[in-house]
């Protein structure tokens, strides 16, 4: 960055730089397929929005449990349902050889996708 | 022959100044020249598209030259990349989005861009988030008993308090700043915890020539918050103040 932009800096500026540049816990792949990738390409992309979807339905699931909405009954079987769900994509993101940071796609300025 | 965009700029009144467009070189050495349609001029390279490669060094230099353009116009910065086929292609973009570009126009008029990212220490704080989430804690109706389901459930509620804890302790910061610079009405926009070590990351559009009083704000700020560590940069052309779908 231009030193002249810096207008008021505490600490050390690279210092601060480098942490701006960090990966935080999100990812910031992109989507990749190519004649040579396409099935696992196909893949990524599908798991990355089933795995949008799971993690929504996790987080209104887990927002009805607060809500006090819910039944004991149907919080266990909530609980049950949402371990089984993360469990099958982790069976598949084996299957496909596919790490957590593989299904979060950059979407350049509006950010990752989670 | 295809033409990188750079900018989009109102002609309204500057009609002579726009002959200086061509003092401006883009990232290819040519000339820069604009293409005017009713009131509004895309600011424009004739390029060879082979050699229009997406890099640091370009991505840089592309910016630079929007920065001179802003020291002189008012303008919306287009994206690294943006190419027209043909000047004809320009106008018609100039006049399909007529409506979007002179609202936005009218935003960022006689205003530049600052940056204020605020960065803290996460394992410190997070601690002493935890800390206080248990002080505070509200009774979860799921105990994590012998059933693993339950157990899972419970993990799951206490990550999402907290994701909760983090983003309210971020906001307490975001309304501070906005407080603090009400004063100049600036356009503001937070994002809070874009990353692990990074609490708050803000962009203000302000009017020109408050670069010192600026600066004086954040100082004010950032002595109130001793733990955090501050950098505030400016001033930018709008680049997050245009906002066209």
């Amino acid at each position: 960055m231009d030193s002249n932009k810096i207008l008021l800096s505490t600490g050390d500026t690279d210092e601060l730089l480098r942490d701006m540049e960090k990966p935080g816990s999100k990812a910031v792949n992109r989507f990749n397929a190519n004649p040579d990738n396409a099935e696992s390409g196909l893949a990524q992309l599908v798991l990355t929005l089933v795995e949008l979807i799971r993690k929504l339905v996790e987080k209104q699931a887990i927002r009805r449990v607060e809500g006090g909405s819910l039944s004991e009954e149907e919080i266990e079987r909530l609980g049950e349902t949402l371990m089984k769900l993360e469990l099958k994509m982790e069976e598949l993101k084996k299957v496909f050889n596919l790490k957590d940071e593989d299904l979060n796609i950059n979407l350049g300025p509006l950010g990752d996708l989670m | 022959m295809p033409y990188m965009l750079y900018a989009i700029i109102a002609s309204a009144g500057k009609e002579e100044s726009l002959v200086s467009l061509s003092a401006i070189h883009g990232i290819q050495n040519t000339s820069a020249f604009g293409v005017s349609h009713n009131g509004l001029v895309a600011v424009l390279e004739e390029v060879n598209h082979a050699r229009v490669v997406v890099n640091t060094e370009n991505a840089i230099q592309y910016a630079k030259i929007i920065e001179e353009l802003h020291q002189h116009y008012d303008l919306l910065p287009a994206r690294y990349g943006t190419v027209m086929e043909t000047k004809d292609a320009a106008v018609c973009m100039l006049e399909k989005y007529r409506k979007e570009f002179e609202e936005n126009l009218q935003r960022v008029e006689n205003k530049e861009e600052f940056s204020l990212k605020v960065f803290w220490d996460y394992e410190k704080g997070s601690e002493e988030i935890r800390k206080k989430m248990a002080h505070n804690a509200t009774e979860v109706r799921i105990s994590p008993g012998e059933k693993e389901s339950a157990a899972y459930l419970f993990e799951k509620i206490k990550a999402y308090r907290f994701e909760n804890a983090l983003l309210e302790y971020a906001e307490q910061l975001c309304e501070e700043i906005r407080l603090a610079t009400e004063v100049f009405s600036p356009d503001i926009k937070f994002k809070k915890m874009p990353s692990q070590s990074l609490l708050v990351d803000a962009v203000f559009l302000q009017k020109k020539g408050l670069k010192q009083d600026f600066i004086q704000l954040v100082s004010w700020i950032k002595e109130r918050h001793e733990d955090f560590r501050f950098l505030l940069t400016g001033p930018w052309p709008p680049y997050n103040f245009v906002d066209i779908n």
